[in-house]
C-alpha cells in the first residue's frame, strides 16, 4: 500500500495535479454560451451579467466546502460558540453551525486543504472531511430573490426569520440542501449529483421574475475581492 | 344593453365606460369591466346558463356566489368555470358544458322524462343497465358521453404556466367578509404579516351585496386594511386546509401555499335553497343571489317577484329588493309566528305560515303555488326569491381539524374543539341571529322537488335510497351521491339531512342525523394548478452527460439516471472478458467510518469480521437487520488503524446513513460517520488489460505482488488523487477507482484513451447484469427479500457466530442455524436454449410451485441460459433436475449449481 498521511486524499479536489475539475453544471453553462476560466483547476463559467438583474444564479460549487463534525465542545470552541442557525463570515471564510455537533466552513478552494488540516489538527475528536465535491453550490440573489426562493423551497426565509447570516439545513427544490443568507443573497448546497437539476429548477422557477446567470466571480464576495 | 341596468348607485362593481366584448356560444355579448361573466349574460338576456348533471334541466343563476353549480360554463377551453365568479375578459371564449345540440334545445333533456318505471331512478347504474350484461360496454360507452360536466380534449398541450409559490404570514384570513376583515385589520395592527384571501370580486360579504346602506361601513373598514398592510389576494379561494394548517390558495395561475402561524376562518354562512316542487326552474334565486344582481351589477329584468322565506334574511331580502327596484307581489313565510310588519309597511303582502308547493313553468318561473293547512294560494311571477336560513361554512374548519358540533339554538353545526393556531369568526362561528327555522319538508307535489343541484338528487331520491336500507346520511350520500358534486354539500347538505330526518322521523333539530365528511378541494379545481410545475429531482454522476454523448441509453435506476448499455450489450460483456470495459459504478453508497471505536462499530453492525482486517485490504460484507434478513451488501475497506471506507448498494446509500448513524447514536460509540457518496466518482477498469492501461496513468504499482486481489491503495492517476480497490463485481481483473466527482469527467476520459490500444468498452448496467451472473454474485432486492438470511442465501461463510461482540441479527440468525434451512439460493443453467423469466416459478414434481426464479439472462460466453433461484433445501443438491416455468405453457429444464458459471475457482479475479 502506498503510504500517504491523509487516507481520505481521495476525497480532495485539491490534491488533484493538472487534471480537469468541472461543476456539476458544466454543460447548462455551455448550453447557455457561458464562457469559462480556469480557476486553481476548475472550468468555471463566465457569463456577461453581473448581477445587476432582479434575479439572478451563479455556480458557486468551485467554492471550498468543509464538512467538520466531533464533540459538541469542541464544535463550540472551532465555532467561536456560534449559535445554531447561525454563521459568521471572517477573513473570506464562513462558518455555518448546523447542529451542535455539526459545522461547515466555507472557503475559497485554494485554502481548503490547509483549513482542513488545520480544523483536524485541533483535535482528534474532530472529523473535518472535505466536501467541496460533495455539495453543488447556487449563490441566488437580486431583489425577487425570495420570490425565488419561495418557488423552490417550502422553508420560511422572511427576513425577520432567516436573517443575513443565519443558515439552515432544509428541503429546496425537493432536495437536502445547506441554505445560508450572505447579506441577502442565499447560498444554495445540494448534493453533486443533484446540482444540474437544482440548476436547471431554479433558473425555471426563477423565469417568470427574470432570473439570469451570471459569474461566480462577480458575487462570490472572495473572489471579487481576489 | 344599458335598458337592462338599473340606475348608477354607489357600492356597484360594474364600471359603465368601459366595455367588454366576449363570445357567448359563438356569438358576441357585450358587458361592463367589472361584470362577472354570468351578469354579462344576465344583462343581455340570457336566463338558462347549463343543463342540470343527470336530468338535464334548465338551470338559471341561483346563488350568485360561486357555491351551487347552475352556472358553470366552459372559457376558453376549460370546463366548469363558475361563471358568477369570473370576471369578464375582452375576447373570453365562453360555451356551455353539458347539453347536445345545445343550451335551449338539449335533446338529453328527454332523460329527465323517463320515468322511474324504466328505471331512472337512483342506482339506475345498477339496476336497469345491468341486463342484459353483455350489453354493459354500449351502456358504459352512452353512459360516458352523457355524463359529466364538459369535455377534456386530450390533445390538449399546456402552454401557459402554472406556478406554485410557497408562502409563510403571521396570520392568514379566508374571507374577506366583515369578520374577516375586521380580524385581518386588528392582526396586521398589532405588527403582524398577514394575508386575507376572497373569493368573490368584492371585499366586503354582505356589507357589500347587501345595498347602499352598508357602504360607508365597508369602506372604512377597506380603508383600515389598507392602512395596516394586510396583504389582499383576491379573486382567489381557499382550496382546502390539510394538516399543520397548510392551506392552497388559487389564485389565477397561482398556488399558493400558505403555511400560517394563525390561520382565522372567516368564511361567513351559505344561504340554504328551500325544497319544493321544481325549485330548480330558471327565475328560481336565492336572496342572496338576487340581491347581488341588483345591488352589485344593478340587474333588474324581472316584472315581478315573490319571496319565499322560512327566516328573516328572507324578510331583509324582499325589503331590499323592494328598494332596488324590484316589484315584490308577495313574501311568503313559512313561519307562523315571525313579524313581518316590515314587509307589510313597505307595501308587500305577508302570507304568515305559507310554504312552497311548487314553481310554475317549463323552461322559466311563471308563478308559484303556496300552501297553507291544505289552502294552496297561486301567485303570478318571474321570479322566486328563496331563502332556507343560513348555515356556517365550516368546511375547511372540519379539514383542518376543528370539530362541529349541533347547536340547537342557533339550529345549525357550529365549530368546536379547534386545532392550536385556528380560529373562526363572524357567521362561520355561528350567530343565531343569521339562523332561519329549519323549514318543513315539502309535500309530494308530483314534480321534482331538487336537493341537491349539482347531482340532480330529490327527495324522491334520497326516500328511495332509505327505502332501501341506506339508513344513514354518509349511506345515502355513497347511494345518490348527494352532497358529492362541485358544491361539495354546501347547497344541500343542511336539506338532505333534513330529508332523511323527515323520512326516518327524527327530531331535525337534533345531532343524529350527522354531517358528512368535508374533504378537499373545497372548490372547482383544475389540474393545471394542482400539478403546477412540477419539479423531479434526478441523480446525476460526474460522467451522465459523458454517457449520453456516446450512446448510452439512459433510464432510471433508483433516483440515479445510468447507462443501459452503449448500443450493443453483447460486444460490452466480450470486451470484459476478453480485452478491458469501463464502468461508472459512482452511484455506490460510500461512507466513512472514522474514529476510535470504529473497528468495534463494524464489529456490531456486520455478522463478520472487521477489526481483524489488515490494513489496505477490503472486503465483502453483508448487513443484517434484527430479524436476520440481508438488508444491503457491499465492501469494507480499512484505510488506517480508526478509518474505515465503506460501499454500500446505490439504492441502499441513505438508508444505510441512517442505519450506522442511528446505531451509533444508540451504542454511543466514539466514531462518526460522513456519508461522501455524493463526493466521490467511482470507475470500475475490469477486463484481461486492465492492468496494463492503467499502468499508463499512473506510478502506482499495479502488480499482483504488491497490490494483489481484495486490496486497496492509493495513487495519483492521471493527476487525480484516487483510493483504488481491486475487486471484481464481474468476475475479470478489475481496479475500482473511487476519486473527487470533479474529476470525474477529466479521469474518465484519460481511461478511455488509456484503454484505446486494447479496445475499450464503456459497459452499462445490462451488461454488467451478466457479468455479475455468471459469477453468481447476488444483487441484494433483487436475488434476496425481507425473509431472505446469509445461511439460506448460501453465505454461511460470512456469518461469524463466534465473534465475542453481539452484532445485529445474530439472535435471529443463530436460531436460523438450529431451525435448519428451508430454501436455499442456487444457480442454474438451462439446457434448451429457454430464458426464463424473472420472477417465474420453478415447478416441482407434482407440478406444484417449488421455488421462485430471481435472475435470469443468456450468455453468450457460456452459451446458454443462467441465473440464480430460491429452491426447497431437498431440490438444491448440486446437479438436481428442476423445471421452470415458461409462459407459453410448457417448462424449461435446468440443472442446479452452487458454482459460479464463470470461472469458479477465481484465477482471473487474481491474475
Amino acid at each position: 500500500m502506498s503510504t500517504v498521511a491523509d487516507p481520505f486524499a481521495f476525497l480532495s479536489p485539491a490534491a488533484a495535479e493538472g487534471a480537469v475539475l468541472r461543476t456539476p453544471m458544466e454543460r447548462n453553462h455551455q448550453a447557455a454560451g457561458a464562457e469559462f476560466e480556469d480557476r486553481d483547476g476548475w472550468r468555471v463559467a463566465d457569463y456577461p451579467s453581473n448581477g445587476d438583474a432582479p434575479a439572478w444564479a451563479a455556480d458557486i460549487s468551485h467554492h471550498g466546502k468543509i464538512d467538520v463534525r466531533g464533540p459538541h465542545a469542541e464544535i463550540d470552541r472551532l465555532s467561536a460558540g456560534l449559535e445554531l442557525g447561525s454563521a459568521s463570515h471572517v477573513d473570506g471564510v464562513w462558518t455555518l453551525r448546523l447542529s451542535p455537533s455539526h459545522a461547515v466552513v466555507l472557503c475559497p478552494f485554494s485554502r481548503v486543504e490547509q483549513l482542513r488540516t488545520r480544523i483536524a489538527s485541533e483535535s482528534e475528536a474532530i472529523c473535518a472531511t472535505d466536501m467541496t465535491c460533495g455539495w453543488a453550490g447556487v449563490m441566488l440573489g437580486g431583489e425577487r430573490v425570495r420570490d425565488v426562493f419561495m418557488r423552490s423551497s417550502s422553508l420560511d426565509v422572511r427576513p425577520h426569520r432567516f436573517p443575513a447570516g443565519a443558515c439552515m439545513a432544509g428541503s429546496v427544490m425537493r432536495c437536502g440542501s445547506i441554505i445560508l443568507n450572505d447579506d441577502g443573497r442565499f447560498w444554495v448546497l445540494c448534493g453533486w449529483e443533484f446540482g444540474e437539476y437544482m440548476w436547471d429548477s431554479l433558473l425555471d422557477a426563477g423565469a417568470m421574475l427574470g432570473i439570469t446567470p451570471v459569474s461566480a466571480t462577480a458575487v462570490l464576495r472572495s473572489e471579487v475581492a481576489a | 344593453m344599458a335598458d337592462q341596468r338599473l340606475a348608477q348607485r354607489q357600492g356597484e362593481l360594474i364600471d359603465r365606460s368601459q366595455e367588454v366584448t366576449f363570445q357567448w356560444e359563438g356569438r358576441p355579448v357585450t358587458g361592463y369591466a367589472g361584470d362577472t361573466i354570468a351578469s354579462a349574460l344576465f344583462a343581455s338576456g340570457t336566463r338558462v346558463f347549463s343543463r342540470s348533471f343527470k336530468y338535464h334541466r334548465p338551470r338559471g343563476l341561483m346563488c350568485c356566489s360561486g357555491q351551487c353549480p347552475n352556472c358553470l360554463v366552459e372559457v376558453d377551453g376549460q370546463p366548469t368555470v363558475r361563471a358568477c365568479m369570473t370576471p369578464v375578459e375582452q375576447g373570453m371564449d365562453v360555451k356551455h358544458l353539458n347539453a347536445w345540440p345545445s343550451l335551449q334545445r338539449d335533446f338529453l333533456h328527454l332523460v329527465g322524462r323517463l320515468t322511474p318505471s324504466f328505471g331512472m331512478q337512483v342506482g339506475f347504474y345498477y339496476k336497469t343497465f345491468i341486463h342484459p350484461r353483455r350489453a354493459w360496454p354500449l351502456y358504459e360507452k352512452i353512459l360516458r358521453n352523457a355524463a359529466g360536466l364538459g369535455k377534456l380534449d386530450p390533445d390538449h398541450r399546456r402552454t401557459e404556466r402554472f406556478d406554485k409559490v410557497h408562502r409563510h404570514v403571521d396570520v392568514l384570513v379566508i374571507g374577506g367578509g366583515e369578520a374577516g376583515l375586521e380580524a385581518a385589520a386588528e392582526a396586521a395592527e398589532q405588527g403582524r404579516h398577514v394575508a386575507l384571501v376572497e373569493e368573490g370580486l368584492a371585499l366586503g360579504g354582505q356589507l357589500a351585496w347587501g345595498g347602499p346602506r352598508s357602504n360607508g361601513r365597508l369602506t372604512a373598514l377597506i380603508d383600515r386594511v389598507n392602512a395596516a398592510g394586510v396583504e389582499i389576494l383576491q379573486p382567489a379561494y381557499a382550496g382546502g386546509v390539510y394538516e399543520g394548517l397548510l392551506v392552497p390558495v388559487y389564485q389565477g395561475r397561482t398556488m399558493h401555499r400558505f403555511r400560517p402561524a394563525e390561520l382565522v376562518i372567516a368564511t361567513g354562512s351559505i344561504e340554504q335553497p328551500l325544497v319544493f316542487g321544481n325549485n330548480d326552474l330558471p327565475g328560481v334565486m336565492l336572496a342572496s343571489g338576487a340581491r347581488r344582481l341588483v345591488n352589485q351589477f344593478r340587474l333588474m329584468p324581472w316584472e315581478q317577484a315573490v319571496v319565499l322565506t322560512s327566516s328573516d334574511e328572507g324578510l331583509a331580502a324582499a325589503l331590499d329588493l323592494a328598494d332596488g327596484g324590484v316589484n315584490v307581489l308577495a313574501v311568503a313565510d313559512s313561519r307562523r309566528d315571525a313579524d313581518g310588519s316590515a314587509i307589510e309597511d313597505a307595501g308587500i303582502e305577508y302570507l304568515a305560515g305559507y310554504q312552497p308547493w311548487q314553481a310554475k313553468g317549463s323552461k322559466a318561473v311563471t308563478g308559484v303555488v303556496v300552501t297553507r293547512d291544505g289552502e294552496r294560494r297561486t301567485l303570478a311571477c318571474d321570479l322566486l326569491v328563496m331563502s332556507g336560513g343560513s348555515v356556517g361554512q365550516t368546511a375547511l374548519v372540519s379539514q383542518g381539524g376543528g370539530g362541529i358540533r349541533y347547536d340547537r339554538d342557533q339550529r345549525r353545526y357550529v365549530p368546536d374543539a379547534l386545532p392550536e393556531g385556528m380560529r373562526v369568526v363572524g357567521a362561520a362561528a355561528g350567530s343565531a341571529a343569521a339562523a332561519g327555522a329549519v323549514p318543513a319538508q315539502a309535500p309530494k307535489t308530483g314534480c321534482k322537488q331538487v336537493v341537491c343541484f349539482c347531482e340532480d338528487v330529490t327527495t324522491k331520491d334520497i326516500a328511495l335510497s332509505l327505502d332501501e336500507g341506506f339508513s344513514s346520511l354518509e349511506l345515502s350520500k355513497r347511494y345518490t351521491t348527494v352532497t358529492m358534486g362541485p358544491c361539495q354539500g354546501r347547497m344541500c347538505h343542511r336539506n338532505s339531512g333534513l330529508v332523511i330526518a323527515d323520512q326516518l322521523g327524527l327530531d331535525p333539530d337534533s345531532q343524529r342525523v350527522g354531517v358528512t365528511t368535508s374533504r378537499p378541494p373545497h372548490n372547482p379545481t383544475s389540474f393545471s394548478l394542482l400539478a403546477a410545475r412540477g419539479y423531479e429531482p434526478v441523480k446525476r454522476t460526474s460522467t451522465h452527460h459523458w454517457h449520453a454523448e456516446h450512446g448510452g441509453k439512459m433510464l432510471w435506476a433508483g433516483d440515479w439516471k445510468r447507462p443501459y448499455d452503449y448500443g450493443d450489450g453483447d460486444s460490452e460483456v466480450d470486451a470484459v472478458h476478453e480485452s478491458l470495459g469501463l464502468i461508472d459504478v459512482s452511484t455506490l453508497g460510500k461512507l466513512i467510518v472514522r474514529g476510535p471505536d470504529a473497528a468495534a462499530f463494524l464489529e456490531r453492525l456486520y455478522p463478520n469480521r472487521f477489526g481483524d482486517m489488515k490494513l489496505a485490504r477490503v472486503r465483502y460484507g453483508i448487513v443484517c437487520g434484527d430479524d436476520g434478513s440481508i438488508i444491503d451488501d457491499g465492501t469494507v475497506a480499512r484505510l488506517s488503524e480508526q478509518e474505515y471506507y465503506v460501499t454500500t448498494t446505490s439504492s441502499g446509500a441513505g438508508g444505510m446513513e441512517q442505519w450506522f448513524t442511528w446505531w451509533n447514536a444508540v451504542w454511543k460509540m466514539d466514531c462518526e460517520i460522513v456519508n461522501v457518496t455524493s463526493t466521490i466518482a467511482a470507475f470500475n477498469l475490469a477486463g484481461p488489460h486492465a492492468r496494463t492501461a492503467l499502468s499508463t496513468l499512473t506510478d502506482f504499482d499495479l502488480s499482483n505482488e504488491a497490490f494483489p486481489y481484495l486490496g486497496a491503495g492509493h495513487a495519483q492517476i492521471a493527476g487525480v488523487p484516487c483510493l483504488v480497490l481491486r475487486i471484481g463485481f464481474v468476475g475479470e481483473l478489475g481496479y475500482e477507482l473511487h476519486l473527487p466527482a470533479a474529476a470525474g469527467e477529466h479521469l474518465w476520459e484519460k481511461l478511455m484513451e488509456a484503454g484505446e490500444p486494447y479496445a475499450v468498452k464503456p459497459f452499462g448496467l445490462e451488461p454488467q447484469r451478466v457479468l455479475r451472473l455468471e459469477k453468481m454474485h447476488i444483487i441484494v432486492g433483487q436475488d434476496t427479500n425481507a425473509e431472505s438470511n446469509p445461511l439460506e442465501a448460501g453465505m454461511p461463510w460470512i456469518v461469524k457466530l463466534d465473534k465475542e461482540s453481539d452484532w445485529i441479527g445474530r439472535y435471529a440468525i443463530e436460531w436460523y442455524k438450529r431451525r435448519g434451512n428451508r430454501l436455499t439460493l442456487v444457480g442454474w443453467e438451462a439446457q434448451n436454449g429457454g430464458v426464463p423469466i424473472e420472477g417465474t416459478q420453478v415447478v416441482g414434481a407434482d407440478g406444484q410451485p417449488a421455488g421462485r426464479i430471481t435472475s435470469s439472462r443468456f450468455s453468450r460466453r457460456l452459451g446458454k441460459a443462467i441465473g440464480i433461484a430460491w429452491l426447497p433445501v431437498e431440490q438444491s443438491e448440486e446437479g438436481t433436475a428442476i423445471r421452470i416455468s415458461d409462459p407459453k405453457g410448457s417448462t424449461i429444464p435446468a440443472t442446479v449449481t452452487h458454482k459460479a458459471f464463470y470461472d469458479p475457482d477465481g484465477e482471473r479475479l487474481r491474475s
